[in-house]
């Protein structure tokens, strides 16, 4: 008896420890989709389409393992140029903005991996349903379209990306593992071209009238001032044509794209100059891409601010007002310079382009924190007004103004300056809508009108560096000029450009130091 | 699976196969006494030797045994005496006499699936028993390793009841999860918060790897088994402990008082170039005190416990019932810890073959919590850095008619008092502390029940056969209710909202072994196979809705609201194990033993092709000392080496790592509203596997005069290969970093413990010192890692090669300029300033690496966290009914990131020692002077904020006072006995905060201080009685 038990046992303990089926071990999420079973259906893919847009509103990316900044696309871009300073509570509170502002900026500054980061997730995502779209089962229609989308997107994160850092590099495909980490800078050709390209190919898909329940997708109408915008900017910089694939994108395309614009798409001006940045105004006649932002699902978290959706840039920008109803306690980001001011007096548009803190204290009640290089100005195109402020949430977090990326002003005001036949017409259309008589359509007055109809939009730095290194010299490089309002040493507020730079910012470290010394620094850093 | 269940059906058949004999049976009685003296040994153990055929002596000392009547020999043994053989020789009769135990030889020890005298151990082990668990009442388990076990670093996250204590066994290993492995009973628990320290028998912590190698996979960073009371054959016993305590804060930091208060933010205004915003001719209408305002006086904390135990020939059992309730001494019942307990284990003897047992718990946790260290909204924080001139309650009629009372929800007291709000810190984290706890509602309530069945078959004398089924069941139902408030103008909430969510977490374990003894003359053989299928399961339901028209945050639910938010997520997480594993020992003559192990994990947690790791380990160990050359060694009596080498593994990651999942969050705000977008949420890694912890052992054992004295060395090299982190992955991939292996950490140390214990007449007493040093080092990362944020400056810690884990990365200073001399010769090759923004009265800082300016790249090692050398002292004195004990402990060779003043706001408040600040040319070379606009950026993470943080606590002091027999006798009690205690009576250190003593909130943020809430003061009395 005992013998048999002791052969039990041991055949027992036998069977056990062979026992065991591999599929106990395989052990896949339960409460997630996986890369492997997701991109099958048409609503994948949908999903997908819509992860790509969501990156248009990414404005501080958080890294691994390194502290984020915020860094929204207008309200970085216009630090850089003559029309904002940094500003922020104080010194320290606007320290990365700072250097931004002064051309000061140490290739650690977390504002960099922020914008370097982001364009790359875009691309990232955009480059991935370019390569799952021909698994998915959906309609040709549909992934036709999709794809073009994609291709958009892609110009468009990669012209941010470009233009900012130029020395960057260029994939078109999504990378697969650690093997493929390091990638070399592609030179600043490969990659217009390849914008180029994306947006030809773009342009001949798009649909040209985005109904209402579409409102945010891109048209054709977008791609064709997007290709003009960086036609615009890569020759003016580099003195070249855009080869797009077997296209050439030169002067006369590039006019071509405008004109079909014009002509064609239904945009056109508001006629009230002020209500351009109106909540009404979303998606208006008068925008031809813009990027949405909003309060759905309304957000709490400070530290993955990618997930929600508000206008970060409006909350920085924001003055730092109590007791206020009109305003909410913003951060006085990216205060206005008093050039910008002075360039406007007069001008119509003034009262709609810079809130003064006159007309905050003018409400009863109302107090205002002064913070680091104020002027006593701020942007009034994205603030913290109340017509913007989120539905719940933490506030600062659901700020719901979307970006007009390029509005038909600036698409008129393109096209005058690339040398349309109707020049005079386009510029007389931007004045007249605002009151103001014609001027001869002479570059030097186009110029002018961009600068004044375009201010705090972003545009204006890149409009500068287009023009040249001592162009951006003459305008960038602004000493002694605080204004009537400010609070502060003057020195905090002189800006000195570094034309060593070409007006590019430096690659950030962090990524210069995983490239395992691939990547190589831009001049003059 | 289903051969899984299937062969274990046919286990189960087996127990009830089964088949024996009996011979004829004798009667044996007599008391057990004390080797010369005349007190009975209650409780001794009377057992035939080699059989499990015993009794257990009553509280007088005295046993009846039937013993059958081929039985040779009786084994008498008791904790604390030395074990007799006695022969029975015929009689019928016999007393014996137990002679007191100097020596821990004789103990046993918990190896991991069986047990091991000590002297043959090969590895690293320690013990804790039942009686040092409890000599000194802990509120939680963990705390009862404190200061006795080196090696074993046991450090308090914080005061808040209820929280628990980071435990690092061998030094800091990984960069991920470095808590021990906890086996209870034979199963694995994630947390031993739900143990009653009343019902553990003994906690057994295995150090090396050698010893750690049965549990592989897990075992990386040391393995805590902890084995609870069961009952002993013989007299069933009652008993009852319980305590009352007082809690009160022990240090508090000196902050300025209103008057210098307003003359310091006068001079940082001024300093700023900006208006001074006080009048230092007006009398203050208030001088808050705002941390005597917050910490509790006397907070109570009790303790009751009952337990039955006993046991007949078949069968044994232990149950009890404890209920523990502890309020904090910030916050009070908003930060409680309350937990009932209820246990019963039993064993049952079927017959000769089959013995059966189950250990059952159930607890019950309420727990309410407040911040704890942070620097934003935390409540000691606030309490430290709020002005001093805004009132606790704001009384005045016309500023409460006034904006922002008149017309917010501020936060009002139950006796209708309104809480100040300051007109200083308008906006921001710094509020009202008082008001900020009103406000927190958070709780959570864990409904636990643990236990394994199990069965054992031993077919042949030697040859043991168990089938052991464990779970662990928990339920989590966590709430949280906003409420309407107002703070300040940044901190405030128009709706109200409820949050609710049920956790469920199910581990189900089933192991099965084979062990088999033999003795052959000298040589003993031991070996084990074993094998064991786990499972965990987590499920969660939550929701989440605003608009709650109710004010009572205990009477809150989901379905009161009113909003469509409505919110709701569930999710789920599975994972598995499967190990085969075995063991071997062998000694002769208890001289030379050996001990070789072998484990194969296979993880769920791993991809495909990476499941499995082998984890080996082989220890020796030599009694020199029984040698016969070495039998005239003077005073030595053991003198034992032992070397162990092993591997183990660490898998504490999360799941499905191996994979990449979708993230359906990925919202984008369209014109037709806003449209779910999905993506990858990282980049899928196959290859990912086991971290690999390999440690050498080696150690010697001594005793000395007649093993009063007793001591033992271990020195240790581990290293951690394959360390689990996120691959540093280049900005252009576009999508998250997975985890992979990518790391390497070292530590190696030094653990000394020596122990004397003596009696003289009729004094007993034991003094013992343990120490340990450990240097920490990160041989390889992928990229360093960042850590600790503090405030808005970001990480305070590095993780890098060459440097211990988290280690405190700023800024080198060099004193402070003390005149615009000073900052114009600071300036660099080409002759330009190195720090062109600074004034005198700024910090001066260190160009560490020579390029001519400061910024990120100068940032270097400032300070260390984690101790290198810890230290326990504890000592015990008896004197016929009156015992004493002392434990202390320390912590020497780290620092202290002291982030408790939030500088870099206007209108905090500030240390009295801020007082010292730079005013003037030789006034001070240590602290700048103070602005409100920092321009050189004094405020930045440097070495100013660092402080040692040595130190060495009289954690706990304890009198005692057993009742006479005589006494005893006249109301039927065994024992009764008396106590006061205090912890935490003095602690001397240079930390100028509340606390040296900093847990870590995770691997890379630890010994950071942003006003931590501190250990309390106790004061216990306490009593035991056992009928």
């Amino acid at each position: 008896m005992k013998t048999t038990l002791i052969y039990l046992l041991t055949f027992v303990m036998a069977v056990l420890i062979t026992g065991c089926s591999k599929d106990f071990l395989d052990r896949q999420p339960l409460d997630e989709i996986t890369t492997s079973n997701f991109y099958a259906t048409e609503k994948d893919a949908q999903q997908a389409l819509v992860a790509v847009y969501d990156v248009l509103q990414y404005q501080s990316v958080v890294p691994e393992k390194t502290p984020g900044a915020w860094a929204p696309f207008g309200t970085t871009s216009d630090m850089l140029s003559d029309d904002s300073f940094a500003g922020g509570g104080d010194a320290n509170d606007g320290k990365e903005e700072d250097e931004f502002n002064n051309f000061n900026i140490s290739t650690n500054n977390p504002m960099l991996e922020s914008i370097w980061l982001r364009n790359y997730i875009g691309i990232y995502r955009a480059n991935l349903l370019l390569e799952r779209l021909p698994e998915i089962t959906a309609s040709d229609e549909f992934k036709q379209r999709a794809a073009a989308e994609c291709k958009f997107l892609r110009a468009y994160f990669y012209f941010e990306q470009v233009r900012y850092f130029e020395n960057i590099p260029l994939l078109t495909a999504t990378i697969k593992g650690p093997s493929e980490f390091n990638q070399s800078q592609n030179t600043p050709t490969e990659v217009y071209n390849q914008i180029g390209l994306d947006l030809v190919e773009a342009i001949d898909v798009l649909p040209t009238n985005i109904p209402t329940n579409e409102l945010g997708r891109v048209s054709k109408w977008a791609a064709e001032a997007l290709l003009a915008r960086v036609y615009l900017f890569y020759n003016g910089v580099y003195g070249a044509d855009l080869i797009a694939g077997s296209t050439t994108v030169d002067r006369n395309a590039a006019l071509l794209y405008l004109e079909d614009v014009i002509a064609n798409s239904g945009h056109a001006l508001l006629s009230d100059y002020a209500d351009i940045f109106r909540l009404a105004s979303e998606y208006s006649s008068e925008s031809v891409f813009e990027i949405g932002f909003g309060d759905s699902p309304v957000w709490w978290d400070w530290i993955y601010t990618v997930g929600g959706e508000g206008n970060l840039g409006a909350q920085m920008q924001g003055p730092r007002a109590s007791n206020s109803a009109l305003y909410d306690r913003g951060w006085s980001f990216a205060t206005v310079s008093n050039k910008l001011a002075t360039d406007m007096a007069g001008d119509p548009r003034l009262t709609s382009t810079i809130l003064t803190q006159a007309e905050i204290l003018s409400e009863p009640g109302a107090t205002l924190a002064q913070g680091y290089q104020h002027t006593g100005n701020y942007s009034k195109k994205y603030s913290s007004d109340v017509e913007h402020w989120g539905s719940g949430g933490q506030f600062e977090l659901n700020r719901t103004s979307n970006f007009r990326v390029i509005r038909y002003a600036d698409v008129l005001l393109m096209a005058a300056e690339l040398g349309s036949g109707n020049a005079q017409q386009y510029l007389d259309d931007v004045r007249t809508r605002v009151g103001l008589p014609s001027v001869p359509a002479t570059l030097d007055n186009i110029y002018n009108e961009r600068r004044l109809e375009l201010a705090l939009e972003g545009i204006r730095y890149f409009d500068v560096i287009r023009r040249g290194m001592a162009y951006a010299s003459q305008e960038l490089t602004v000493v002694g000029d605080r204004g009537p309002n400010y609070v502060g040493d003057q020195v905090v507020f002189d800006v000195t450009f570094d034309p060593a730079t070409k007006g590019f910012l430096p690659i950030p470290q962090y990524e210069i130091d995983l490239s395992g010394g691939v990547f190589i620094q831009n001049a003059g850093y | 699976m289903h051969i899984v269940f299937k062969s274990g059906l046919m286990g189960m058949i087996l127990f009830l196969i089964s088949s024996q004999a009996f011979a004829q049976e004798i009667q044996i009685s007599g008391v057990i006494t004390e080797a010369g003296t005349e007190y009975t040994i209650p409780g001794a153990t009377i057992q035939v030797k080699g059989t499990t055929n015993g009794t257990v002596a009553d509280f007088d000392g005295n046993y009846t045994l039937a013993v059958s009547s081929d039985a040779t020999t009786l084994l008498i043994s008791f904790v604390g005496y030395e074990t007799a053989e006695i022969e029975i020789a015929g009689q019928s009769v016999i007393n014996v006499a137990l002679e007191v135990s100097l020596t821990q030889l004789s103990e046993v020890v918990v190896i991991g699936y069986g047990t091991q005298k000590k002297k043959v151990v090969t590895g690293a082990i320690e013990s804790i028993n039942a009686e040092e668990i409890t000599s000194t009442p802990v509120l939680r388990l963990e705390q009862a390793l404190q200061g006795r076990t080196p090696g074993v670093q046991v450090t308090n996250l914080s005061g808040q009841p209820g929280e628990t204590p980071t435990v690092i066994i061998r030094g800091t290993g990984t960069t991920g999860n470095s808590t021990p492995l906890y086996i209870v009973d034979g199963l694995q628990v994630d947390n031993i918060e739900y143990l009653n320290p009343g019902d553990i028998e003994s906690m057994d912590v295995l150090k090396d790897a050698a010893s750690a190698a049965i549990y592989g996979a897990r075992a990386a960073n040391g393995v805590v088994l902890i084995t609870t009371k069961s009952g002993e054959k013989g007299k069933m016993s009652i008993s009852y402990s319980g305590y009352y305590g007082v809690q009160n804060v022990a240090q508090k930091i000196d902050m300025l008082n209103a008057d210098n208060y307003k003359m310091m933010m006068n001079e940082g205004a001024r300093n700023a170039g900006l208006t001074e915003p006080f009048d230092l001719n007006e009398i203050s209408a208030n001088d808050t005190d705002w941390q005597k305002e917050l910490f509790q006086t006397n907070a109570p904390m009790f303790s009751h416990q009952v337990s039955v135990m006993g046991g007949s020939e078949k069968s044994t059992y232990a149950s009890s019932l404890s209920y523990f309730s502890q309020q904090g001494i910030i916050g009070g019942e908003k930060s409680q810890f309350d937990r009932l307990t209820l246990r019963i284990n039993s064993t049952h003897k079927v017959n000769k073959v089959l013995t059966f047992g189950n250990n059952l718990a159930y607890s019950n946790i309420v727990r309410r919590g407040i911040a704890s260290n942070t620097s934003f909204n935390g409540a000691y924080n606030g309490a430290v850095n709020l002005d001093p001139l805004t009132p606790v309650y704001e009384t005045d009629q016309s500023i409460l008619n006034q904006t922002p009372y008149a017309d917010n929800p501020v936060i009002v007291n139950g006796n209708g008092q309104v809480y100040g709000i300051s007109t200083y810190l308008d906006q921001g984290e710094i509020v009202n502390p008082l008001a900020l706890i009103e406000i927190d509602n958070a709780e959570t309530r864990k409904d636990e029940l643990v236990g394994n069945v199990y069965g054992e078959l031993e077919p042949i004398e030697g040859l043991k056969f168990k089938t052991d089924f464990g779970f662990d069941l928990a339920y989590v139902l966590s709430d949280s209710f906003r409420p309407l408030y107002y703070l300040n103008s940044s901190q405030n909430n128009v709706e109200t909202s409820v949050y609710k969510a049920i956790d469920r977490y199910v581990t189900w374990q089933w192991e099965n072994t084979l062990r088999y003894s033999k003795k052959i003359n000298d040589h003993n053989f031991s070996g084990l196979l074993g094998v064991t299928a786990q499972e965990k399961r987590f499920e969660n339901l939550s929701g989440f809705n605003a608009g709650v028209p109710v004010n009572d945050p205990d009477n809150v639910y989901l379905n009161l609201a009113t909003d469509t938010l409505d919110e709701s997520n569930g999710g789920a997480v599975h994972s598995a194990l499967f190990s085969i594993f075995g063991r071997v020992t062998y000694d002769y003559k208890e001289k030379y033993s050996v001990t070789a192990i072998i484990r194969r994990d296979g993880s769920s947690k791993f991809g495909p092709s990476n499941r499995y790791g082998v984890f080996p380990s082989f220890g020796a160990a030599w009694v020199a000392s029984d040698e016969d050359f070495l039998q005239n060694l003077g005073p030595i009596n053991l003198l034992k080496f032992r070397a162990s080498w092993g591997i183990n593994g660490n898998q504490e990651i999360g799941d499905y790592q191996f994979t990449s999942t979708i993230n359906q969050g990925r919202w984008y705000p369209t014109g037709a509203g806003s449209l779910v977008g999905s993506s990858p949420t990282r980049l899928p890694n196959a290859e990912i596997q086991w971290e690999q912890s390999e440690q050498l052992d080696l150690a010697v054992d001594l005793g000395l005069f007649e093993n009063k004295l007793t001591a033992t060395v271990d020195y240790y090299i581990k290293r951690t290969n394959g360390l689990l982190e996120y691959l540093s992955v280049p900005g252009h991939v576009g999508v998250g970093a997975p985890i992979a292996n990518v790391g390497s950490v070292q530590n190696n140390g030094i653990e000394l413990s020596i122990d004397w214990r003596e009696k003289v007449g009729e004094w007993h007493y034991s003094v013992g010192l343990n120490g340990a040093y450990n240097k920490n080092e990160v041989i390889e990362i992928g990229q360093p890692i960042a850590g600790g944020n503090w405030a808005l400056e970001g990480p305070v810690t590095s993780t890098e090669v060459g440097f211990p884990i988290a280690y405190f990365y700023g800024y080198k200073t060099a004193g402070i300029f003390q005149n615009q001399n000073d900052v114009f010769g600071y300036i660099n090759e080409a002759g330009d300033p190195i720090q062109p923004n600074a004034v005198p009265g700024d910090v001066k800082f260190v160009d560490v690496n020579g390029d001519g300016e400061i910024d990120e790249k100068d940032r270097t090692k400032i300070g260390e966290p984690t101790p290198t050398i810890t230290l326990g002292f504890t000592s015990s004195i008896n004197y016929k009914n009156f015992d004493f004990s002392m434990l202390l402990t320390g912590a020497f060779g780290n620092d202290i990131f002291n982030g408790i003043s939030r500088k870099d706001l206007r209108f905090t408040n500030l240390p009295q020692s801020s007082l010292d600040r730079w005013t003037g040319e030789g006034t001070s070379n240590t602290l700048p002077r103070y602005t409100w606009a920092d321009n050189n950026k004094n405020n930045r993470v440097s070495d100013l904020y660092i402080e040692s943080a040595d130190y060495v606590r009289v954690r706990n002091i304890q009198l005692g006072y057993t009742l006479p027999n005589s006494i005893l006798e006249k109301i039927g009690a065994s024992v009764w006995k008396f106590y006061v205690s205090a912890e935490n009576l003095l602690t001397f250190t240079n930390y100028s905060g509340t606390d040296p003593e900093i847990g870590a909130l995770s691997s890379t943020d630890i010994g950071i201080d942003r006003a931590i809430y501190p250990q309390s003061r106790t004061f216990r009395l306490g009593t035991t009685i056992t009928f």
